[in-house]
């Protein structure tokens, strides 16, 4: 299998002079379940950033399914099957579970279907799949509240269900198990396998390294900016730079995360 | 209808009509400060249209949103470019340009104000309330409303959903103006008279703080705060002076304690469920 | 002659701007120190001027005394422009809390200071009806001819005087401690806190600066064109506002700078194109300024930006 749904290539990117990202360059293989680990301050989210297009990168190049996504702008990129979650919940506060979940639709909506009113036709309007998937995943609907009265776990769920309403082919995930306990990182866990099994690729950030070993089978590390280890899961340990770069840090490979 | 009743539900109307302007930009997360500006708009076509051409009433209404809206259409590009206070000033400078133009213009009365030849009944404002009334709640009942939304509570997000905000923005910018204008036609029709100095910041203030007391959450908002602001001092019947100063306290007041308006989804939410739960105990 | 006449437009035109100066850098300490575009300012002005009339016309409320002096009337509508605007403190920053950081919520404090302009400025008109007031000094007709030029001396004083004012302030902030908290909390609000500074007592400092500017210019506006009136803040207002864009956002000397070229364009275009064209001239240079070049001739580029 070297079928390869995301390739970076030499990215680099700075922030008034300091050097976030040097050339950091890793392939992303279809269908897998891919971590990017590093320490706080490694440059993960940016890298993130610069994936959904929030920044431009220095140098080096995207390619997604192939293609180059320079000049694709951020909101286009949801079209071609890169969705995401955040770090921070970025939920809509005033929308309902539904409504931010359909918000995930936008990118598959028809442009005549955009004016149908949603209370009344909701066959057409996708309300119907919306409310099928929420079930499906087990996530009430909490009818009558929006959503930032909600606890975090139920949110942080709410927004990767939100990231794949856009029918996505590579999920970007932002430290989902952060701030949930370890019944919910369980249960996140699955879910995640749950959705892998549906054909999606994952490419995840995560401190919870339990949680990244018995999910992801391939993983990245940064630190500084820089790639020090690419490859499967089941070798990370033996990697002398890896361990170097977690010896003193608060991040502990083996134990609970920090 | 008693000669007065029906002043009232006029002003109502056109009052209600104006705070739909403001509200469409507002749920989109901008500020528009600067109503009065395309209210006047649209009530000087309206007078010019009847006085110059004689074109029927439904023709100059029809022209007075028209107007109102590719002007809107056409500043929006340059200033939707703002953001926050910048969009607030810019908007706020647009309005001051325009009642500037019209006080230095001999053809459009300048300041002594112009006649209109033309009459509605309160009737006609009050049909007009009620079609613009459904047009916002169907707006909102949308995707487009949706996406509105999502684009007034984060806009990096709602744009990494795929949203088109821009399209969003000026879309809302243009339909805005264009209610607005239509506001402004019915003013000009109803009360016969017109002078730039009506047109003023005040109205503007006024108008968007009906908006946001009355919540921009939900479509419901604009409609309760405009008849709210209306209403209470006519029915308190107090000087107009005590009215405007009430206003504040109550401005002050709503920002402390309830910041979001008075209706919200969340409060929306809980009295649908009670009807609805009562109507399925009977 | 023309050229006389115009260089005489000129000079009135700096006088005036004179009076904009101070109120322009009170609405520009608001917005680069809180990113607050505070719209109680043209009432905290006109209250200033209207308490200094009354204070001078009638005396201490409760015929606790007969008129004041107008010196010492002028001094008291300061103090209470100061105490008004430490109220506007209380009711728009010590109960606001950032909850979801989305729009509307960044436009709760302006919203605020719009009902607090209305609160003063219908305080005022209740009190003391709309009528325009005389209010009298010892200065009337002190011009001094320079060359064939009339300059008056109450404004040349005043435009001395706001430039002072201006500089101090200036001094303030970059010298003092108090200076030095304000500009942090400037930058970030929340890493000032970090660094130990108690924004909730620093805070009240920029709305007593902000109601100090307001009361000194009414007084200068009251000696220099006798009388005051309940919409004499409109008026100022919307002027200072533009020459707080025209010199950008926060900065301070860009607030001096905005103000004297709001007055010459105001009197020239009324020279040249009559009484009511000033309104377009300032309006639409400010629009382009906002559209085109938002941080102004002398502004940062990070306030205001996306916030209110």
């Amino acid at each position: 299998m070297s079928e390869f749904i995301l390739k970076l290539s030499n990215i680099s990117k700075s922030f008034g002079g300091v050097k976030v990202l040097e050339n950091v360059s890793f392939d992303v293989e279809k269908g897998s379940r891919h971590a990017l680990i590093g320490p706080n301050g490694a440059g993960k989210t940016t890298l993130f950033n610069v994936i959904s297009g929030i920044h431009d990168p220095e140098k080096g190049t995207v390619y997604f399914k192939g293609k180059d996504l320079r000049g694709v702008p951020s909101r286009k990129r949801i079209h071609k099957g890169l969705s995401r979650s955040f770090q921070n919940i970025r939920l809509m506060p005033h929308l309902s579970v539904l409504e931010n979940v359909m918000l995930g639709q936008h990118s598959r909506i028809d442009f005549v279907d955009m004016f149908k009113p949603l209370d009344f036709l909701s066959k057409s309007s996708g309300k119907g799949e919306a409310i099928e998937t929420l079930k499906s995943f087990g996530i009430d609907l909490h009818k009558g509240q929006t959503v930032s009265s909600l606890p975090y776990g139920i949110r942080k769920k709410i927004e990767v269900v939100r990231a794949l309403m856009a029918k996505p082919s590579l999920l970007l995930l932002d430290e989902p198990a952060a701030g949930l306990n370890t019944a919910e990182t369980k249960k996140l866990r699955d879910f995640l396998k749950e959705v892998s099994r549906r054909g999606i690729t994952l490419l995840l950030v995560d401190h919870d390294m339990p949680f990244v070993n018995s999910l992801c089978n391939q993983v990245s590390v940064m630190n500084f900016g820089q790639l020090i280890y690419d490859g499967p899961i089941s070798e990370l340990k033996n990697d002398r730079k890896v361990l170097e770069a977690y010896l003193g840090s608060e991040n502990n490979l083996e134990g609970s995360n920090a | 209808m008693s000669g007065y009743l029906s002043g009232v539900l006029a002003i109502l109307g056109i009052n209600v009509i104006f705070a739909y302007s403001i509200y469409i930009t507002a749920a989109t997360g901008q500020l528009n400060l600067g109503g009065a500006g395309f209210q006047a708009i649209g009530a000087y076509a309206c007078a010019i249209l009847s006085n110059e051409l004689g074109l029927p009433i439904y023709l100059t209404l029809i022209f007075s949103a028209i107007l109102g809206g590719a002007i809107s259409f056409l500043i929006a590009f340059p200033v939707l470019r703002t953001k926050g206070v910048y969009m607030v000033l810019a908007t706020f400078a647009i309005a001051e340009i325009v009642a500037g133009i019209i006080l230095n213009s001999d053809f459009l009365g300048g300041p002594t104000g112009m006649i209109v030849n033309n009459y509605i009944e309160t009737e006609v404002v009050l049909v007009v309330a009620i079609i613009v009334v459904f047009l916002g709640f169907y707006i909102m009942s949308t995707r487009i409303g949706l996406a509105m939304r999502a684009v007034h509570d984060d806009e990096a997000v709602a744009d990494l959903m795929g949203v088109n905000k821009r399209a969003i923005q000026v879309s809302a910018f243009t339909i805005g103006g264009s209610i607005a204008g239509l506001s402004g036609g019915l003013y000009a029709l109803y009360f016969g008279f017109i002078e730039a100095q009506y047109f003023n910041a005040n109205i503007s203030i006024f108008v968007l703080l009906y908006v946001l007391i009355g919540g921009t959450q939900t479509a419901w908002g604009p409609l309760l705060g405009a008849s709210f602001f209306t209403l209470i001092p006519e029915a308190l019947r107090i000087g107009d002076d005590w009215r405007f100063f009430i206003f504040g306290v109550i401005i002050v007041a709503m920002m402390i304690l309830r910041p979001e308006g008075i209706v919200t989804r969340d409060a929306l939410d809980r009295v649908w469920s009670k009807l609805f739960s009562r109507k399925s105990n009977v | 002659m023309f050229f006389e006449q115009v260089l005489q437009q000129i000079i009135n035109g700096l006088m005036l701007g004179s009076i904009y100066i101070s109120v322009a850098v009170a609405f520009t300490l608001a917005i680069g120190i809180l990113n607050f575009l505070n719209f109680t300012i043209p009432a905290l002005y006109m209250f200033a001027g209207m308490v200094g009339w009354s204070l001078s016309h009638y005396g201490l409320p409760f015929g606790l005394s007969g008129p004041i002096k107008w010196w010492f009337a002028l001094f008291i509508g300061i103090n209470c422009a100061i105490l008004a605007s430490l109220l506007v403190e209380r009711f728009t920053y010590r109960y606001f809390k950032m909850k979801h950081g989305d729009a509307t919520e960044h436009a709760i404090p302006l919203v605020s200071s719009l009902g607090f302009l209305l609160i003063f400025e219908y305080l005022i008109l209740i009190a003391h009806g709309s009528d325009t007031r005389g209010f009298s000094t010892p200065f009337t007709n002190l011009d001094w001819r320079v060359a064939g030029f009339i300059i008056s001396i109450p404004q040349l004083i005043s435009l001395i005087l706001s430039i002072l004012i201006v500089a101090a302030l200036s001094y303030l902030l970059i010298r003092t401690k108090v200076g030095r908290a304000l500009r942090a909390i400037a930058e970030n609000p929340d890493a000032a806190t970090l660094m130990g500074i108690d924004v909730d007592r620093i805070v009240p400092v920029v709305f007593i600066l902000i109601g100090f500017l307001c009361g000194v210019s009414a007084s200068i506006f009251a000696i220099n064109y006798h009388e005051v009136s309940p919409y004499m803040g409109d008026h100022v207002g919307t002027k200072a506002i533009a020459a707080m864009v025209i010199g950008g956002l926060g900065s301070v000397w860009g607030a001096i700078a905005g103000g004297l070229i709001v007055g010459l364009s105001e009197t020239l275009s009324i020279y040249f194109f009559g009484a009511s064209s000033a309104q377009i001239t300032v309006w639409s240079l400010l629009l382009l300024l906002v559209v085109f070049k938002p941080t102004g001739l002398f502004g940062h580029n990070a306030i205001g930006k996306g916030k209110f």
